[in-house]
């Protein structure tokens, strides 16, 4: 009985997240109108896109040449390892990029999110700012979300950029790949869809990402320790709705 | 006219009932103090008024205009009415000073920075803050100054009505008293509506006209100034004397 009902708790409670998620995006839908706070939003783009990069191309370099290394050790037992550059570009821009970008991202920026709006929660200081006239969402929360819509497939085509690098140089130098095949390879089998629909996906991550940070941090409580588990469910949260929207969007793209 | 006006005004947090039919009239020019044990649902109060925490039940009156109620919160329509120094002063971290003070004047009211930074300095000037601190952040001045930059953060918005929410906690007993005085000055000259949360006995010295006492979310005292600081009330009593034994159960 205790087990049916703890299952029927946890339903409820997250039935009623689900519920106030969508009242909080709601409110930022309907916070999208002047005045514009463009410094914030200038800022955001900083914070969100140009000091995630180090980062991104990291994770999007090793991604990329381990990735050559995997595809070639494993398509050189059929005689087929001039498929590697394809794989690895196509791998790259379609799925690993965006999806381990964005997950990177998550861990910097919905956190950052979650902890800074938490903070100023606790504090009061979104009571204060409302006190002044000023709707925290507009100048809190959509230049945090505008911000990760258009940052994140800048950041996301630059890791690309840098993850087939990746490959390219582990293909060059370690695989004894002739460079300009490999570059050809490369282009070969390359749609212009492919690298669009990556970009589009972080645009989506970008949103999911910054909304779960606004909305765990927004509605921190209880002090540090509020704020704390708000930061923890921010990263949480926002990682698995990246992965959850990758599979609704791959499917929508490649399938449907 | 009475300014502000509550009616039969109840919340709770799940099953803990903080304020429990609150009636309430604040008149024009008034300044008063709420004082109670810890917990009882002032500072609740406060927010329920400005309308940052809903209310259960009751209505919150503006001057003739029902403001706030279960179903409504028109407190937005209100722009500029309250003004509120928090009890740990609420100043951005990340802004500095000036601009602390003349946020609402920039981004709640789209003020060019250069008028706004004037306006700013000015009120600084007035709640004795100078122009050295003007380019520090928050965290670099001490408790009273963020006091003081806070109190001159809601001043500089022309509030009709000024919310203080235990506005001497945590300072040194000298800057309290400048404290004390600078509220005092301020309801005096910018001639504000006052409600003041307090513990401080010397505060409400300071500040107060009429006090009420608020136990367990209820009104069980109301009074002059004079009547509080005189009066053989065994909850008044207790709570001037600072006594562990009486009728609140600690």
């Amino acid at each position: 009985m205790n087990f049916l009902a703890q299952i029927g708790r946890s339903t409820l409670n997250f039935l009623a997240l689900l519920g106030n998620m969508s009242l909080f995006f709601f409110k930022i839908l309907k916070a999208f109108s002047p005045p514009f706070y463009t410094h914030q939003f200038t800022n955001q783009i900083l914070t969100i896109g140009y000091f995630s990069l180090p980062v991104v191309a990291m994770t999007s370099f090793f991604t990329g040449m381990v990735l050559a290394l995997q595809t070639y050790t494993g398509f050189v037992r059929f005689s087929a390892t001039e498929a590697v550059p394809t794989v690895v570009v196509l791998s790259i821009v379609r799925e690993l990029g965006p999806v381990l970008g964005a997950l990177m991202v998550c861990g910097r920026v919905s956190s950052s999110i979650a902890a800074e709006l938490g903070t100023m929660r606790v504090t009061d200081q979104i009571d204060a700012m409302m006190m002044l006239q000023t709707n925290p969402f507009r100048y809190l929360i959509v230049p945090r979300i505008f911000a990760g819509i258009v940052t994140l497939p800048i950041l996301i085509l630059v890791g690309d950029i840098i993850g087939v690098l990746g490959g390219y140089l582990v293909s060059i130098f370690r695989l004894d790949f002739n460079p300009s095949l490999y570059i050809d390879l490369t282009y070969k089998y390359l749609g212009t869809m492919d690298v669009v629909s990556g970009l589009i996906k972080a645009a989506v991550f970008g949103l999911c990402l910054t909304l779960m940070g606004a909305y765990f941090g927004f509605t921190a409580s209880r002090g540090a320790y509020g704020v704390g588990k708000s930061t923890t469910k921010a990263v949480v949260y926002s990682s698995v709705l990246v992965l959850l929207t990758n599979y609704i969007l791959t499917a929508l793209f490649f399938t449907g | 006219m009475n300014k502000l006006t509550l009616k039969n005004v109840s919340k709770s947090f799940g099953s803990f009932k903080v304020l429990d039919g609150i009636n309430l009239e604040v008149t024009d020019g008034e300044s008063l103090a709420i004082v109670g044990p810890s917990g009882t649902g002032k500072s609740v109060l406060l927010k329920c008024i400005l309308g940052l925490i809903p209310i259960d039940s009751g209505e919150i009156w503006i001057e003739d205009k029902c403001v706030i109620s279960k179903d409504h919160n028109d407190s937005e329509k209100y722009p500029g009415f309250f003004g509120m120094l928090f009890q740990g002063s609420a100043l951005f971290d990340s802004l500095p000073i000036w601009k602390n003070v003349a946020f609402g004047l920039i981004y709640g009211q789209g003020m060019d920075e250069k008028t706004a930074r004037v306006l700013a300095m000015e009120t600084l000037d007035k709640v004795g803050l100078s122009k050295k601190v003007e380019n520090l952040y928050p965290f670099e001045i001490s408790g009273g100054m963020q006091k003081r930059a806070s109190l001159a953060r809601a001043l500089v918005m022309k509030p009709q009505m000024m919310l203080f929410d235990e506005p001497t906690t945590g300072l040194d007993p000298m800057m309290l008293s400048v404290i004390n005085q600078l509220i005092a000055d301020t309801i005096r000259k910018e001639q504000v509506t006052a409600m003041t949360v307090t513990h401080d006995m010397s505060c409400l010295s300071a500040v107060a006209g009429r006090i009420i006492l608020l136990y367990k979310g209820k009104i069980i005292w109301e009074g002059s100034k004079d009547a509080f600081f005189t009066t053989q009330d065994p909850h008044i009593t207790q709570f001037r004397q600072g006594a562990i034994e009486g009728p609140f159960s600690l």
